[in-house]
């Protein structure tokens, strides 16, 4: 096998591994599945088109998340005014009684957050990142991403629905 | 009641389970990834090259001018096994194998400068922009494959080799060995058209002019230096266009005029 050959190995077998967990975080981000495949896959391309270095790095993952954070939020800006659109709160009204309920609401909360706190949130509650690997990711500081954070779960607690949901550290709604 | 960041977790685990990554991601995204790369030509060196001093390393100024330098990385000379900088990391020759660059002339290589079992250098040097190259021939055991190398920073970010391998003959020489490398700037932006791209030509050692010709009707001077001239090249992916030419001049007068071709034709 020439080493090329290994090179196409380990890349396939790096996207046999991650693809899914990528493609659902790009879901996330995003908040559409056709989108989310777009997003891991320009991500992939470049990745593969240099993956002699970036396997060298010792960690594909970050690169990779990287790049389809910066894809996303450039994309984003790219299609804002149709994407206000789309995510105009479309909000189901949980009563509380539902767990389903209260998660599309979530949902719907987090998908209507800034593209760049909704990725700080994916990434902290869903990839489960440090604050240092969170911000290596959106390029910005440590402060910016708890900054971020900080503004999006308190846009989630201020929202009418969620707020009768939610308890408070001292225990009060 | 739950606090938010249970909410939020547990909304977010439940919403990214509706996602399911299509079976073919790898298939696509290398795909995807060969066309990022296909922006390079290579043609076959000169014989003469080849038994030329072995490392050849020049860098093209801010100024125009090629300068000498002997701080960018070296590829090692033939005797010099695989002890340098650019055959020891790995991805030096994990290029692609999936491109023939037209049909492959019946030799291309002199047996006397191509036997043995190390690398053949052919020529190496860092552009203006910082972008490293490398022209060489691989090792007897992996098929004297012709393959170029771009790297930045001593670090090679592509490669690529000729799908076939070459059998010698000694009477086939080739004018000169050529190769697009992408600037910084393409390499950065990931552009698929429209890209800028550096045109290396390593021609004849005592090549002391070249010009080249996109449409065969307008010409610009290469810098040149050592024998390797380089032009910066505004094309789309596909590369050159066919209408693409090169003149090569040495001491002795035009020694090449005729298109660019990816392999340009044999001389005895």
């Amino acid at each position: 096998m020439t080493n090329r050959q290994t090179a196409d190995v380990a890349f396939q077998d790096y996207v046999a591994s991650r693809g899914q967990a990528l493609t659902r975080m790009a879901y996330l981000l995003s908040g559409s599945h056709a989108d989310a495949d777009d997003l891991v896959q320009a991500a992939l391309a470049k990745a593969y088109a240099r993956w002699p270095h970036i396997s060298a790095l010792g960690s594909p993952d970050a690169y990779v998340r990287r790049m389809i954070a910066n894809q996303h939020i450039s994309w984003w800006r790219s299609r804002r005014r149709e994407r206000l659109a789309a995510v105009t709160p479309d909000v189901a009204i949980a009563d509380g009684s539902s767990s389903h309920a209260t998660a599309d609401l979530v949902r719907d909360l987090v998908r209507s957050l800034p593209p760049k706190q909704r990725a700080a949130v994916v990434f902290r509650y869903y990839e489960d990142l440090e604050d240092e690997a969170i911000a290596a990711a959106l390029g910005c500081s440590v402060g910016t991403v708890r900054s971020q954070i900080s503004r999006a779960l308190a846009s989630l607690r201020g929202h009418c629905d969620l707020a009768e949901l939610i308890t408070t550290p001292g225990g009060t709604p | 009641m739950s606090d938010i960041d249970t909410l939020v977790r547990d909304a977010l685990e439940v919403d990214a389970s509706t996602h399911h990554a299509s079976g073919d991601l790898a298939a696509r995204s290398m795909s995807a990834g060969r066309r990022l790369r296909r922006r390079r030509r290579a043609g076959l060196a000169a014989t003469s090259l080849l038994s030329a001093a072995g490392v050849v390393v020049a860098s093209l100024t801010a100024t125009g001018a090629f300068s000498s330098t002997t701080t960018q990385r070296v590829i090692p000379p033939a005797s010099g096994g695989d002890s340098g900088q650019v055959h020891n990391v790995p991805a030096w020759s994990t290029w692609p194998n999936d491109r023939v660059f037209g049909s492959k002339p019946g030799s291309a290589v002199l047996s006397g400068g191509r036997t043995g079992d190390a690398w053949v250098p052919i020529a190496s040097g860092t552009m203006p922009d910082g972008m490293q190259f490398a022209f060489d021939y691989e090792a007897t055991q992996l098929g004297h494959k012709y393959s170029t190398d771009m790297g930045v920073n001593g670090q090679v970010i592509f490669g690529e080799e000729l799908a076939e391998n070459l059998a010698p003959a000694p009477s086939d020489r080739l004018p000169y060995v050529a190769n697009e490398f992408m600037t910084s700037a393409t390499y950065d932006n990931g552009k698929e058209d429209g890209d800028t791209f550096w045109l290396v030509v390593v021609g004849q050692p005592a090549t002391n002019s070249a010009e080249f010709s996109m449409d065969g009707a307008h010409w610009d001077p290469m810098q040149i230096e050592h024998g390797i001239a380089a032009v910066k090249v505004q094309a789309d992916h596909a590369g050159l266009p066919a209408a693409a030419r090169l003149r090569l001049s040495d001491p002795d007068g035009l020694y090449f005029d005729g298109p660019a071709d990816l392999l340009p034709a044999p001389q005895s």
